[in-house]
């Protein structure tokens, strides 16, 4: 009974993270995309022939978008910073304690992070808010998407409690597979 | 009395191993509970849209983006040789190619570990089989690779400048000139342990001219990128962020010509960009949380006129925080260092009267010193798993080697640091000069 929850935990839990590297591929194709706009839109000003007018606006609302996209991705592949020098001098029940701890807080923060961000969508959306470029974007629509990023964040890091709760050696696993599948990444 | 709590609520938060984010997020958010008069719920939504959407931060994915597909570019092939074939002769020899590669790469790279892998994995072959010293040849790359956030484009300039809104692109090109100087500086330490004890570098068989010659053409697609960021940003086009985007398309430009476009590299870069990205973004929604909720507080303003009280001189104050980075610097993870204790010191930096952009060269520096300085410190774990890779399993070399062979290459880095704050023109005269 117990296997059979656990099979379908860890089932969720995958796919949740197939949607998160999903989420990511199109965070990093829309920097890319992101790139090619400002550098087309900085030639085209200079030579007088093409200006969007709005490419800080622009970039602005890509930007949060490819930024809280990634932001469960990085939970999965374990890349999110943690001061990890007395993690590794402590006991491994003891470490498997702080784990959950830090997982738990990342829950509550991500989660007041998507509640609030609705909010905030939610408020401009009452009040008809648009941005201020000749674009006139109502705002409701990047902060939505903001706001998605940090719900499926919120998600991500529950699902993950929650194996780390029911069924440790299956997170290790996952954790692992996702690791290995993804490219090597530098830190600063 | 809630600075006390603040510190003490880091610590521990930090010593928990907690998300680096989440810590000063909710750590923020006790402290206002406790000392504020009123609630603060909404900035968990605004704060995050502020800096998600500030267009000056965007230069920091981009660069990143760059790094990425350069990475994956063929950029740096040949550009090893082509620099041991010209410094092959100096005393200590190739050990000066691993500080003028990673010197070169750090004009086209925002990132120190990038930096340390990239150069670390062409060269520690090569040195391993003409007999290197080990610990001189790690102890180099170490700390070769932390220019990689000195000289422009830096991402620990970004985060700073965008921490105590000063401009990215004067930041940039005052990064530039103490970069090569630290750069040299580490050129002459090879040179004189070389004279010393020349067995730390055996001579390797000369090149021709011929062959020097026809190197340099493997360093074009740098100079070409380089002038293509640095050159619009000094001339003035572009801003720190139209750069990067500059920057993003030469990149792609350079993989093109080398044919290295795939669906698997695209699909790397994609991967690798989001998530670097997505990490340090996280950190700093965290910091402006915080920083948001000190200044709400009056925090930081407390401090400083408590330290304004004692009558310190400017460079008495500077001295200390540069001692009190340097403590922090051996165990604290450095971007964390960075974003937790800047918006405190700023509004004492502004009272002080410290110039931003000088101050910024110094944080950087410091910043290289914790890299390099154990036992925590990013540079000499990429260097460890990279001689570990190398000497093949059951045979793992000891990171104390590594922990000595950087010593000299530190103590040089104090050095540097020391004349930047002497002599604070050497950062300044190049933004000076720029449009």
């Amino acid at each position: 009974m117990a296997n059979s929850n656990g099979g379908a935990l860890l089932g969720v839990f995958g796919l949740f993270e197939r949607l998160s590297v999903a989420m990511a591929y199109i965070s990093g194709a829309l920097l890319t995309l992101l790139s090619f706009f400002i550098a087309a839109d900085v030639l085209g000003r200079g030579s007088g022939k093409f200006y969007s007018g709005a490419t800080d606006e622009i970039s602005g609302f890509v930007m949060t978008m490819a930024v809280t996209w990634a932001l469960a991705y990085t939970l999965t592949i374990d890349k999110h910073v943690r001061v990890d020098l007395l993690l590794g001098l402590v006991s491994a029940p003891v470490r498997r304690l702080l784990d959950w701890i830090a997982l738990l807080l990342l829950t509550l923060f991500a989660g007041l992070l998507a509640i609030n961000s609705w909010g905030l969508a939610l408020d401009s959306y009452d009040i008809h808010a648009l941005s201020p470029s000749i674009l006139q974007v109502p705002l409701a629509i990047p902060q939505g998407v903001m706001a998605f990023g940090f719900s499926t964040l919120a998600a991500q890091s529950f699902l993950t409690l929650l194996v780390a709760t029911f069924d440790p050696s299956g997170l290790a696993r996952a954790r692992a597979a996702e690791s290995k599948a993804a490219p090597v990444q530098y830190d600063v | 009395m809630a600075g006390i709590a603040l510190l003490g609520i880091l610590t521990v938060l930090f010593g928990m191993g907690i998300y680096v984010s989440v810590a000063m997020g909710l750590g923020g958010l006790t402290l206002v509970t406790i000392f504020g008069d009123r609630p603060v719920w909404d900035i968990f939504g605004y704060v995050p849209w502020n800096t998600t959407t500030s267009f000056t931060l965007v230069a920091l994915p981009l660069f990143v983006l760059m790094g990425e597909v350069l990475l994956r570019s063929g950029v740096t092939e040949g550009m090893y040789s082509t620099l041991s074939k010209w410094l092959n002769p100096l005393p200590g020899g190739l050990l000066h190619s691993n500080i003028a590669a990673c010197a070169m790469f750090a004009c086209i790279s925002g990132s120190s570990a990038a930096t340390a892998a990239t150069i670390g994995g062409v060269s520690l072959p090569f040195l391993k089989s003409y007999g290197y010293s080990d610990r001189v040849a790690a102890g180099s790359l170490v700390a070769g690779g932390t220019l990689g956030i000195l000289i422009p484009p830096s991402i620990v300039f970004i985060i700073y400048g965008v921490l105590v809104e000063e401009s990215i692109g004067k930041l940039y090109l005052a990064g530039f000139v103490p970069g090569f100087m630290m750069a040299f500086a580490f050129m002459v330490l090879i040179a004189l342990q070389a004279i010393r004890k020349p067995s730390i570098a055996p001579k390797v068989p000369p090149s021709t001219w011929r062959e020097r010659l026809v190197g340099l053409g493997s360093l074009l697609p740098i100079l070409f990128l380089m002038a293509l960021v640095l050159g619009t940003i000094y001339t003035g086009v572009a801003t720190a962020t139209e750069a990067a985007a500059f920057g993003v398309c030469g990149a792609f430009l350079i993989a093109i010509v080398n044919r290295r476009i795939s669906a698997t590299m695209l699909r790397e870069t994609f991967l690798a960009s989001a998530g670097t990205t997505a990490m340090i973004l996280f950190i700093l929604i965290g910091a402006f949380v915080l920083q948001f909720i000190l200044a709400f507080l009056g925090l930081p303003a407390l401090i400083s006129n408590w330290v304004i009280s004692m009558q310190l001189t400017q460079m008495q104050v500077v001295l200390m925080i540069c001692l009190l980075y340097i403590v922090l610097g051996t165990f604290m993870e450095e971007l964390s260092m960075v974003v937790t204790t800047i918006p405190i010191f700023l509004p004492m930096l502004k009272a002080l009267g410290v110039d931003l952009v000088w101050f910024g060269v110094v944080v950087v520096m410091l910043v290289q010193i914790a890299i390099v300085s154990p036992p925590v410190g990013m540079n000499l774990f990429i260097l460890h798993a990279l001689r570990r890779q190398l000497a093949g399993p059951g045979k793992e070399p000891p990171i104390s080697d590594i922990f000595i062979g950087v010593m000299p290459f530190f103590f040089t880095m104090i050095l540097t640091l020391v004349l930047v704050i002497m002599f604070p023109q050497i950062a300044l005269w190049l933004p000076g000069s720029a449009k």
